[in-house]
């Protein structure tokens, strides 16, 4: 499944057009992502406080997720065009996850939200602040799972590129 | 093209989802509700004995209650370490507790955690270290946040609750002026 994936690259990324809008989009995908993943040493604020705090360790983690995310999208959009279906599934909730160590660990959106549901669960409340602790001591765990989810996402996007190749060559760009 | 209005609903999903937890955490509010003054006869624990939140009246005070975990309370405290002097020369005393029961999960001790992050902190009168108890925790952090601090005054009144000092030391700031 993994060694489709170089395959269909080349032959969406061949199209010049193809390749500048991965690239744009990969840029503003990790703009979004070096924000984001600092975001646990502010308690949650993103923005250019919680850029101060960007690591080279969550700088090469935004670039990767923003690189998968992108390629993803491309894959997506070629296989649909050349009529394959899209399950975005997998790098979805990737995509989501990545963004919950960061935004969920320290911050009062958790908190917050236990307290309402606990207004109508009151057993709830006891679960708010277990998670954050657990998220704040896996987040590497997290990270590796959400990378996980998006490459499976991408070789899902890749094997239909291929196939709908395969399936109608008459149909397929150069 | 049938996909196309399943494809537009996805990808508006996928696009607008995570912008817009972003932007509900941004919108939240700092605090639960607002003390105007901190309940009578509170107490932390340092070195295993209750001291009174009292002892420090009449001076500005800091009450931050931070888990071992938080990676935002390690940055917090950094923060702090470098504002020191500004601290110092308010003559301000901070008060970092450790949330009860760590904040649900658990973690090293305070002073472990203090060691980690800023050292020079312990050796510094102005900066406190203990433990929360139930009570202060219960009744100062309604919604039993980490990361959570409250500024008294002098008079005794709470005249600021924020969260994260690693992202909002300039209201830390404006209350030692």
């Amino acid at each position: 499944m993994i060694a489709s994936i170089p395959r269909a690259l080349a032959l969406v990324l061949a199209d010049r057009r193809a390749a500048f809008a991965a690239a744009l989009l990969a840029l503003i995908l990790f703009g979004l992502y070096a924000t984001v993943l600092p975001a646990s040493m502010t308690g949650g604020a993103v923005g250019l406080v919680s850029l101060r705090y960007l690591t080279w360790g969550e700088a090469a983690l935004a670039a990767i997720m923003a690189v998968l995310l992108a390629l993803t999208v491309m894959l997506g959009l070629y296989g649909l065009r050349h009529g394959a279906g899209l399950r975005p599934a997998g790098s979805l909730i990737g995509a989501l996850l990545a963004t919950v160590p960061s935004l969920l660990c320290c911050s009062p959106l958790l908190p917050l939200a236990i307290a309402m549901i606990a207004g109508i669960a009151p057993a709830a409340a006891r679960f708010g602040l277990p998670l954050q602790g657990f998220i704040a001591t896996h987040e590497g765990a997290l990270y590796a799972v959400a990378i996980a989810l998006m490459v499976w996402g991408l070789a899902a996007n890749a094997r239909r590129a291929l196939y709908c190749r395969c399936r109608a060559p008459d149909r397929a760009v150069s | 093209m049938r996909h196309v209005p399943s494809l537009i609903r996805r990808l508006l999903v996928a696009l607008l989802l995570p912008p817009a937890t972003i932007a509900a955490a941004q919108c939240l509010p700092p605090t639960g509700k607002t003390l105007a003054r901190l309940p009578a006869g509170l107490t932390f624990m340092q070195a295993g004995k209750p001291v009174a939140v009292k002892t420090y009246d009449g001076r500005k005070l800091m009450i931050w209650q931070v888990a071992t975990w938080c990676s935002s309370c390690a940055a917090g405290l950094r923060i702090l370490a470098r504002h020191r002097a500004e601290i110092d020369a308010a003559d301000a005393r901070v008060l970092i507790l450790r949330a009860y029961k760590n904040g649900g999960y658990p973690g090293i001790g305070i002073k472990a955690f203090a060691r980690k992050a800023a050292p020079a902190l312990l050796r510094d009168p102005h900066f406190i270290f203990g433990d929360d108890t139930k009570p202060l925790f219960v009744r100062t952090n309604p919604l039993h946040e980490v990361d959570f601090y409250q500024l008294v005054a002098a008079n005794g009144r709470v005249v600021a609750t924020d969260s994260a000092p690693s992202a909002s030391w300039s209201t830390i700031a404006a209350f030692l002026k």
